[in-house]
């Protein structure tokens, strides 16, 4: 067989090795107990609780306070489902952040065939934060009271499809989600 | 007895079910483990590995965003595992036949030439020679059979990266192992 190696496409080549690569490979004496027993002494894990039903303690600066009297001067992101669009250019919060300034950032995404649409990211433990609808259009929006720092986050739509914004660098989890990276209270977001 | 879907129970450790992740970790732990063998050529690192894989995965079940898709998530924490042992390994190869293997061979009154094609211990220490990332490409297409489509959502690199990392793996491989024939 060995002569025959040069002669052999790169395709047959590789499935022939890759036959027999997936040879079992039995596990080592005990892995599986191992593991169970350090499993049962790891905390267990649970759904994430809303954000808004946990202690949530905001302090408004009077820099905080103008800010958010200005309205809504935060992200604006539009974005389409599949080929997305931006419509108009994400911006990030102009006003000079103090720590505890606190920034009401409104996330848009437009998709007409949407029948759900929710707002994921770091800010709400990657709990779904459900995103009300316009009237007409397919405008998904929900507005977020953040203070200034990154923020990652990724839209869900109906439920199962995690959309990154097209309009912000996207970044990969260590778990190999995409998602969309949010810098509040700085002149990054563009 | 049904047999209920990752998806499922994924859900049901989160609602406070842990004996569902017993159901996962038998489910997939050995293909885990198998991959971790061939990517670290070592098997007590690919153990550690898959442990603390496993392990990570439990802690972070919440952020499994595609539960039915369960099996990809921990493969893709098992793989980001490997990177990072053959990291801080470094060039300190590990790659070296097990005393099982040394068994068997010197047990077997012939050579353990598979009339099929190279036998695995030789195919492994040719995958050795291999930098991580076309040992990665390699194994992910031809040892899993992943589409490009498949492994570039895994690894985060391009289609067309991933082939050639896969066509380079492939003639070094082959170089590999003419030239321990010609040995």
């Amino acid at each position: 067989m060995d002569e025959q190696i040069p002669q052999m496409s790169d395709e047959a080549f590789g499935a022939r090795l890759g036959a027999a690569l997936r040879a079992a490979e039995p596990l080592p004496s005990g892995a599986e107990a191992r593991l169970l027993a350090t499993l049962a002494a790891t905390p267990r894990p649970a759904r994430l609780l809303p954000w808004w039903r946990r202690s949530l303690t905001v302090t408004v600066s009077p820099i905080g306070a103008l800010a958010m009297a200005a309205g809504f001067a935060g992200l604006v992101v539009l974005g389409g489902f599949g080929a997305s669009r931006v419509l108009a250019p994400a911006r990030g919060v102009a006003v000079a952040a103090a720590p505890d300034t606190v920034h009401l950032v409104r996330f848009v995404l437009v998709n007409p065939e949407a029948t759900q649409v929710a707002l994921a990211g770091d800010f709400n433990g990657w709990q779904s934060e459900a995103l009300t609808p316009a009237p007409s259009g397919g405008v998904w929006s929900v507005a977020l009271p953040l203070t200034a720092g990154r923020y990652e986050y990724a839209f869900v739509v109906d439920g199962e499809r995690w959309i990154a914004d097209p309009s912000l660098p996207a970044a990969r989890d260590e778990f190999g989600g995409e998602h969309s990276v949010l810098h509040v209270g700085s002149q990054r977001v563009m | 007895m049904t047999v209920r879907s990752d998806g499922t129970l994924v859900l049901a450790v989160l609602d406070g079910d842990a004996e569902s992740f017993g159901v996962l970790v038998r489910r997939h732990q050995a293909a885990m483990f198998r991959y971790a063998v061939r990517m670290c050529g070592d098997r007590d690192d690919a153990d550690d590995v898959v442990q603390s894989a496993f392990v990570r995965a439990y802690r972070s079940l919440a952020q499994c965003r595609e539960r039915e898709r369960f099996a990809a998530w921990v493969r893709q924490i098992v793989m980001n595992e490997c990177r990072t042992l053959l990291a801080t390994r470094g060039r300190r190869s590990r790659w070296f036949v097990t005393d099982e293997a040394v068994l068997a061979a010197a047990e077997s009154p012939t050579p353990t030439m598979d009339p099929e094609g190279p036998e695995l211990g030789r195919i492994e220490r040719a995958l050795g020679t291999l930098t991580p990332d076309l040992r990665e490409a390699f194994l992910l297409k031809h040892m899993e059979e992943l589409s490009y489509e498949e492994m570039a959502q895994l690894t985060g690199a391009g289609v067309s990266a991933l082939k050639m990392r896969v066509k380079r793996a492939c003639e070094q491989l082959r170089e590999q192992l003419e030239s321990r024939d010609d040995g």
